[in-house]
């Protein structure tokens, strides 16, 4: 969640990163979100539901959306770099 | 020699003819114009004419004959080609303005292409700061991270 958080504040304004979290209470979310997403760039919630609708049955998993249209979706945690690519060629 | 004599006598008729169409008046001092030049050398023959079918009709032993063509006489009638005006070209020359300001430039954006994917489902999430996102409403690409706090 680090990474994410640091490669979100590099592409503030091009990109909105959402984190849905899941399988755990409010308060346990929160604190985590407190230690990992601190620049501010990441936005959060708590919510299982959003898992069935998107159809993820783990994690981590990052879907990437243009448009309206999901045009990727990874598995796993991926390095920085990778990540940095993939938001790099879907704003290209 | 009978025939001939009335053959002789019809073209001195003739001749007399034309030269009383011609115009012994003399009168008038600057030559006609063509256009009654024209008509007097057509009217002409056609008088000469009528005065040639009388002897046709009655000596057809003397056809080679034909007082006819040698008193008639020719009229030639000059015509002059119309002078053409001498034309002389002029050549304007415009001397553009030179524009003063830069012509202004569209710029032509090309629509931007559709992503090609399954559609991101219509959701409308509670953010922990209170505001909510509408993922159908995104105006900017979007991460969706599904993570666990453990």
């Amino acid at each position: 969640m680090p990474v994410v958080d640091s490669v979100a504040a590099e592409f503030a304004g091009q990109v909105d990163v959402i984190a849905i979290a899941w399988a755990s209470t409010y308060e346990k979310t929160a604190s985590a979100a407190r230690g990992f997403l601190t620049s501010g760039a990441t936005r959060w919630l708590l919510d299982d539901s959003v898992f069935a609708d998107f159809e993820v049955t783990y994690q981590p998993v990052g879907v990437f959306a243009v448009g309206g249209v999901e045009v990727n979706r990874w598995f796993g945690s991926i390095p920085e770099q990778e990540l940095r690519q993939a938001i790099t060629d879907a704003l290209s | 020699m009978r025939h001939r004599n009335r053959v002789a006598v019809a073209v001195l008729a003739a001749v007399i003819a034309v030269g009383g169409c011609g115009g012994g008046s003399g009168e008038q001092a600057t030559p006609e114009p063509a256009e009654p030049a024209t008509t007097s050398a057509v009217t002409t023959p056609a008088a000469t004419t009528a005065v040639a079918e009388a002897p046709s009709s009655t000596a057809a032993d003397s056809p080679a004959e034909s007082p006819t063509t040698a008193a008639a006489p020719e009229t030639t009638v000059a015509t002059e080609p119309a002078a053409t005006p001498e034309t002389t070209a002029v050549t304007e020359t415009t001397v553009a303005p030179e524009p003063t300001a830069a012509p202004e430039t569209t710029a032509v954006t090309a629509p931007a292409a559709v992503p090609e994917g399954p559609p991101i489902p219509a959701l409308t999430l509670e953010l922990d700061d209170g505001t909510t996102f509408v993922t159908t409403e995104a105006t900017k690409p979007v991460l969706y991270l599904f993570w666990a706090e453990w």
